[in-house]
Parts: structure tokens; C-alpha cells; sequence
């Protein structure tokens, strides 16, 4: 193949829209993932207990765990795409908190194995809010998934209300928000992609709650430390 | 860190007793076997065994023919074809389902989300993918729940007993729980599905006070205009696009209520705004054709009705009239030779139905006309007569039909077309819109609206002639002069469901009559096969029930 043939084919991938094409492929990224995951979901359901020793038990879901935080970051990176195009109708429905934390308990269960971490849940059965069932999950997996790297030995999910707001709380034991995190917040209102670590999930949740208005009222993140484990408090509240 | 296996500690919940899958049957309908197999294994890790599978809507559909299904999970992305949420339209519309069994969308994409909170018919549930089977356990477990707390209203709904399923809201919202948006929701959709868009409109209100939701703004707005209050629900329609610019049906009454208001330009421009979103949508092109044809602007019209066949083809979503529609602009642009490809392509198409020849004929002697040809196009039209007097269905037809008749000087035939038309349609504006419009367009204009009131009065002091003599106490007076309206104008819903409800009101005071009653049927369930949603006709069901009742006869 002559040089000009090369020439032209490059010439066809400046005109290519590089977010469009990333995009589509974080979905088929995901379609696989997802097939990955359940297989593994699977295998790790019909071994449970039997047939396989602890370890290789802890180092199947340690897969997991990791397939879950890639996971976490395509959702991240198509719903940031999807609500700079306008493409994401919020979708208010009014459905206990507990179907939340029930959901999110289930999907991160699995995970635990790999981790000496338990996690404990606390809501009212008959707390019912306005959310958008998919946003918040995101914000509250990607705070979980947090937590189970920090964590020593123990996560609290819990659902109250105050002030007008529901509040949903990630707590850990570990060590804590380290102060520069802390110290605008956790309300991130603009992504920094040059340095190593982006803080894309906590720009992501930030956005997530915002997104959750009621009349006058917008939704927001708070992060701090202590709490009722003593460790890193992350608070959903939505209106 | 391997030693110790740590178990996560379930919310708290009213849970109650569990779901038995294994009674349950499901349908997994997924156009990828790798993905259908690994539902398989995912549904008999949660106890369930009958488990059925489809690969496109075609198998699911002959699967729900044949047996009923209390849990369906299906694909959004079916491959080609219809998609996950169509099919689910086609299921219910089709009533395949029962209002009590589950059906929960699956998708890869959360563009879904887009779907499902702007659509009329949305699924009980969606998942996206990737999902933990524990997690579809949880949601079907929750989702068998509110569907037996609901189970009373569901019950009386598929037995059609609405005002009895509207009761059985109220007695469940006496006693708050996590369910009352959802059933204050399902008692407006009954409501309005019974025509009582006062009540319903209140109730949309009162959701909304609580907090602004697109749904039940659609409510509201929906309300008002079956209130004739257009102003007022276009101004929510618009209010809905702006906020949710995703919310299709939201454009499409937006410009029902222009329509209806009269303004039919801002109407085209909801329509072409929706059709630049969502450019597949048959129906919305349709009325945007009509629309646009009626204002004149052919382009957009000849667009619009392309569009129909073409996203259309391979489907049964379209008939001969659209060709017809599409023949009809290229006419008027003085396209002939086009205007008869497209019904040569019609009759192609439908294998030279008795409908296709019937348009055929009609627009090809229509396009003659035009050019200049009246021999040929004499003798299309006669073919024309003859299809037409053999045809069943040929309410559409008539206009073009009529406009041939008079171009080509047989104008007692034309007119009384016409009549017989306006008159098995008296009360339906946008049909003589339709008429004026054809006369106007052979310059016929103030004959023509002559003979559309004249047509329509005949049909309206009939009818007012039978209310009288009902209120002057002769019923019988009212239901036999309706009883022989019915015979003329068979196809004039108002006027057969009238004669349904004079017979009902009859027999009220004066007895049960076994014949009549079948009259009564008969007419409700010929409006019934051609408008399965029409409100009257609920409306009258319920007081056939009633009268029924009175007199101890088995239902």
C-alpha cells in the first residue's frame, strides 16, 4: 500500500467525532461487562460454600469488585455525556428509601467477600421520597465502593430525613475524608483532568444531586468525618 | 482477610412472606441467546422453572396467544424491529397481559431512562444492565407485592367493571401507604378512561400540589382538552416540552390542542419540532402530512407521507390510504406520472387488495384528470364506482372519490357521497375540515359547505328529534326512530351508541326486553371493532351492567 493510501485513512480519522464514537463504544463496553459480570455472579452463586476454598471465593469477588469500579466509571462518563446533551430526563418517582438501600445492600454483597467489612443498613420501611431511583443508586455505589477501600471493618447505609430533605449516609470506619477533599465540600463544580486523580465520582454525585430540584430546593453532597463510626460521612440529600 | 466471609445485613422491611417463582411462569424475551441463557440461569437460581424464551417480538407474541404469563422480562434492544417498548405497546393494546402481570424491561442502555419517563405505556420496571441477580430477585419480589395489593383494582379493570375498579381505589387509599401516588395515578386513568375528566382532572391537581410531575402534568393537560379547555392545556403541553424536551406524546397533544383551537400552523410547528427528534414515528408523520397538506404545504406534506412508507415498509403499519395520501400531494403539485407510480407501488404492495384497487383507481383517475386525460379518466372512475359499492371500508376514500366524480361532471354521484359520508360522520370536525378543504380545492367552495352542514343537520335534528321524544315520555317513540337511523347510517358511532343507550334508558322503566338487549349489544360491540377506546361505549357497558342488575338477568 502506497504512503498517500495511509495518508488519506488519517486524514478520514481527523474528521471522526471521537465523543460520539467513545460514547457508543462505552456501551458496548458495558453490554460486555455485564455479560462478564453476571457470568461471574453466577459462578460465584453456585459455588457459594461448596466446592471451592475461601480464597479463590475472596479472589472471585475481588473480580468482581474491580469489574463493579469500572462499571461505576463508563456509568459516570455516559451520564455526564448524556446531561451535557440533554438527554437525561430526570425521572421523579415516589418509592420508599428502603427499595433503595435494599437494592444497593443486594448489589454490593458479593463484593464482601473479598473484604473483612460488613455492612449494616438502617431505614424506616415506611420512608417514602421523590428520587430518581437510577441517579441515586449511582451516587450511593460509587460512595459504597469508596468506602469498602477504606473501610477497617464496617459501612453504615442509613436513610433519615431533615429539614425538608432526604438524606442518605455513607459511613465508614477508615481514616477518614483526607482535608483537601473536605475542604471545598465535596460539591465539585468542575472536573480537573490533568492531575492523576480526577475525582470524576464525586464531580458525578455532586451533579447527580443537582439534579434532584424541588421547587426552590436543589439537591447536594455533603462529605465529612466522624459520624456515627467515626470515619468518612458521605450524605446524598435530596428535596 | 479470607477467613472471615461477612454477610451484609438486609434493610428492614415489611416484607411478609415471599414469592413462590417456582408457580410463576416467565417469558425472557432477548434477541441474544447468550444473554437469554444467562436469564435462564439467573431466574432458576431464584427458584423459578417454567421459564419460556423468545428471540423477536414475533415469537414473544405467538408465545402470549397461547398462554398467559405472570412474569415477562424483555430486552429493550430486540435487534431489528420492533423494540422492547413497541412490543410492550403492541402486548397491551392487544390486552395478551393481564393488568396483573409483570413486565420488566431489560436494557444495556440507560438512554432507556429516556424512554420510560415519557411514555404513556411505560413497563412495571426496568433494570439496566449490568445487574446482580439478587437485585432482579428484589425488584420481582417488590413488584409481586404491589401487584397483590393492587390485585382488587386489577381484578375489576380486566373484568372492564370500572366504576366498581375506581371504588376499590377509594376503599386502598383510605389507609396511607407507600403505594397511594400510584394508585391516585391509576384511579385518574380510570377516570378519564370513563370520560370523568373533572374528576380526573382534580386529581391531577392534587398530585401535582405534592410535587410537579411531567405524568401528571399530562394528566391535567389531557383533562382540559377532553373539557374543550384547549388554551389552557396547551399551555401545559408546552410547558411540559420545554422542561422535557424528551417527552414525545407531550408535541403531539400540543398539537392536538392547536388543532382543535383552530391554529393549525402552530400546530405543523410542534409536529415538525417532534419529528425532528424522533424521526420514526409512523403516526406523528401521518398527522404531520395531514396537517401540513392542509396548510397548504406540500413539501412538508410530500416529506411527511414518504417518510410513512418508507420507515413503514415490511410492517403492517400502513394501508393503501397512505399512498393514497402521498398521490394526492403529487396531484396537486402537478406530478401526475409520480401520482401514479405511488399507487401502482400500493396495489404492488398490497397484492391488489380490493382497498389498493379502490385507491388506485380513485387517485389514478384523479391524476388523468389532471393531466388532461378525461377519457382514461372516466374510465377509472367508473372501475372506482364499482370498487367502491363491493368495498366495506371505505370511509377515507370517499373525498377523492367525490372530487373525481365532480371534476368529471357526474356531480349528483359526487354529492352524494358527500352526504352519505358527512352523514355517518356528522359530528367529526376534522372530517369536514377535510371536505371543505376538497371543495375549495375544485372551486366548489360555498356549494360545499352547503351540502357538509345540510348533511351533518339531517343527522343532528334526527337526533335531536329522538331526545324529545324521549323527554316527552314516548321511549319507545325515541328508540325506534333511532333503531331505523342506525340502519342508514351504520357507520356513524354517535348515532348507533345513541340507539344503544335509548334501548338501555327503555328498558330501565318499561321491562326487560331480550331483543333489544341484543340490539343494544350488538350495536355497542360494532362501535367496540372499530373504536376499541371509545368512552361512551364504556360509559354504556357500565348501564348495561346496571339495568341487567335491576332485573336479576345473568350477565
Amino acid at each position: 500500500m502506497s504512503t498517500g493510501d495511509s495518508r488519506d485513512t488519517l486524514q478520514e480519522l481527523d474528521a471522526l467525532d471521537f465523543t460520539a464514537l467513545f460514547a457508543s463504544q462505552i456501551h458496548d463496553l458495558k453490554n460486555l461487562l455485564f455479560l462478564l459480570l453476571n457470568d461471574l455472579d453466577n459462578t460465584l452463586d453456585r459455588h457459594a460454600g461448596v466446592g471451592i476454598d475461601a480464597d479463590a471465593q475472596a479472589r472471585l469477588a475481588l473480580l468482581k469488585y474491580n469489574g463493579q469500579l469500572i462499571n461505576d466509571k463508563l456509568i459516570q462518563m455516559l451520564s455526564l455525556y448524556r446531561f451535557n446533551r440533554n438527554a437525561y430526563p430526570v425521572n421523579l418517582e415516589h418509592r420508599p428509601a428502603a427499595e433503595l438501600i435494599e437494592d444497593i445492600v443486594a448489589e454490593t454483597s458479593p463484593l464482601l467477600a473479598a473484604k473483612s467489612i460488613r455492612l449494616t443498613s438502617q431505614v424506616a420501611p415506611d420512608l417514602c421520597w421523590f428520587y430518581d431511583r437510577d441517579l441515586a443508586a449511582g451516587v450511593l455505589n460509587n460512595a459504597i465502593h469508596n468506602a469498602l477501600n477504606c473501610a477497617r471493618s464496617e459501612i453504615r447505609l442509613s436513610a433519615d430525613t431533615e429539614d425538608g430533605y432526604l438524606i442518605i449516609r455513607v459511613e465508614d470506619d477508615g481514616d477518614g475524608f483526607p482535608e483537601e477533599i473536605l475542604g471545598n465540600g465535596g460539591n465539585v463544580r468542575s472536573l480537573d483532568i490533568s492531575g492523576g486523580k480526577t475525582g470524576l465520582g464525586l464531580y458525578f454525585s455532586s451533579v447527580c444531586a443537582r439534579l434532584h430540584t424541588n421547587k426552590e430546593r436543589i439537591g447536594r453532597i455533603e462529605l465529612g468525618n466522624g459520624g456515627s463510626l467515626g470515619g468518612a460521612v458521605f450524605a446524598l440529600l435530596l428535596p | 482477610m479470607n477467613e472471615s466471609v461477612f454477610q451484609a445485613k438486609a434493610a428492614a422491611t415489611d416484607s411478609g412472606e415471599t414469592t413462590n417463582f417456582q408457580e410463576k411462569y416467565f417469558l425472557v424475551i432477548d434477541d441474544a441467546s447468550g444473554m437469554r441463557s444467562s436469564m435462564r440461569t439467573t431466574i432458576s437460581t431464584m427458584g423459578g422453572v417454567r421459564i419460556d424464551m423468545a428471540g423477536n417480538g414475533i415469537e414473544a407474541i405467538n408465545r402470549l396467544e397461547q398462554r398467559s404469563y405472570d412474569i415477562i422480562l424483555c430486552d429493550y434492544d430486540l435487534g431489528g424491529g420492533k423494540d422492547g417498548q413497541q412490543l410492550l405497546e403492541e402486548i397491551k393494546h392487544r390486552r395478551l397481559v393481564k393488568n396483573s402481570t409483570i413486565f420488566m424491561m431489560v436494557t444495556a442502555e440507560r438512554s432507556y431512562e429516556k424512554v420510560v419517563s415519557a411514555v404513556e405505556l411505560a413497563p412495571d420496571d426496568y433494570l439496566i444492565k449490568p445487574f446482580a441477580g439478587q437485585v432482579l430477585l428484589l425488584r420481582l419480589e417488590r413488584l409481586a407485592k404491589k401487584k397483590t395489593y393492587f390485585l382488587p383494582v386489577y381484578e375489576l379493570m380486566d373484568k372492564q367493571d370500572y366504576r366498581s375498579a375506581i371504588q376499590a381505589c377509594d376503599k386502598l387509599l383510605e389507609s396511607s401507604n407507600q403505594h397511594q401516588i400510584d394508585l391516585m395515578r391509576l384511579k385518574a386513568e380510570i377516570c378519564m378512561m370513563l370520560g370523568d375528566y373533572a374528576q380526573s382532572g382534580l386529581i391531577y391537581e392534587l398530585i401535582l400540589s405534592i410535587r410537579e410531575i411531567p405524568w401528571a402534568s399530562m394528566g391535567l393537560a389531557k383533562s382540559l382538552y377532553h373539557r374543550a379547555q384547549f388554551g389552557e392545556a396547551a399551555t401545559i403541553f408546552e410547558q411540559v416540552t420545554k422542561a422535557n424536551p424528551n417527552y414525545m406524546e407531550a408535541y403531539d397533544w400540543l398539537a392536538k390542542s392547536h388543532t382543535a383551537a383552530g391554529d393549525e400552523t402552530t400546530a405543523q410547528t410542534a409536529l415538525m419540532h417532534a419529528t425532528k427528534k424522533s424521526p420514526r414515528t409512523l403516526h406523528r408523520r401521518k398527522t404531520l402530512g395531514e396537517i401540513a397538506y392542509r396548510n397548504n404545504d406540500l413539501e412538508t406534506a410530500q416529506d411527511s407521507y414518504e417518510a410513512v412508507l418508507e420507515f413503514g415498509k415490511n410492517s403492517s403499519l400502513t394501508s393503501p390510504e397512505d399512498y393514497a395520501n402521498l398521490s394526492r400531494v403529487f396531484i396537486d403539485m402537478g406530478d401526475c406520472d409520480k401520482a401514479m407510480t405511488v399507487m401502482k407501488d400500493a396495489r404492488k404492495t398490497f397484492k391488489n387488495s380490493p382497498e389498493s384497487l379502490l385507491h388506485g383507481a380513485v387517485m389514478d383517475s384523479l391524476a388523468l384528470e389532471k393531466s388532461g386525460d378525461k377519457e382514461a379518466a372516466k374510465a377509472e372512475l367508473n372501475k372506482a364506482m364499482g370498487y367502491f359499492d363491493q368495498n366495506q371500508a371505505r370511509g377515507g376514500v370517499s373525498l377523492d372519490l367525490s372530487r373525481a366524480c365532480f371534476q368529471l361532471g357526474d356531480e349528483e354521484a359526487g354529492k352524494k357521497i358527500v352526504q352519505n359520508y358527512i352523514k355517518n360522520n356528522h359530528d367529526d370536525k376534522r372530517i369536514h375540515r377535510h371536505a371543505e378543504d376538497m371543495f375549495k380545492k375544485i372551486g366548489m367552495h360555498d356549494v360545499g359547505k352547503e351540502i357538509i352542514r345540510d348533511s351533518s343537520r339531517t343527522v343532528i335534528t334526527l337526533n335531536n328529534q329522538a331526545v324529545r321524544l324521549a323527554q316527552t315520555g314516548d321511549l319507545k317513540g325515541s328508540v325506534d326512530l333511532l333503531m331505523q337511523a342506525v340502519a342508514e347510517y351504520k357507520e356513524n358511532s354517535v348515532v348507533v351508541l345513541n340507539a344503544a343507550h335509548a334501548i338501555l334508558v327503555y328498558m330501565q322503566t318499561q321491562g326487560w326486553d331480550d331483543d333489544l338487549a341484543q340490539a343494544a349489544r350488538n350495536y355497542m360491540s360494532a362501535v367496540k371493532a372499530r373504536d376499541p377506546d371509545n368512552q361512551k361505549c364504556r360509559i354504556l357497558s357500565e348501564l348495561y351492567k346496571d339495568v341487567a342488575r335491576q332485573y336479576g338477568i345473568k350477565l
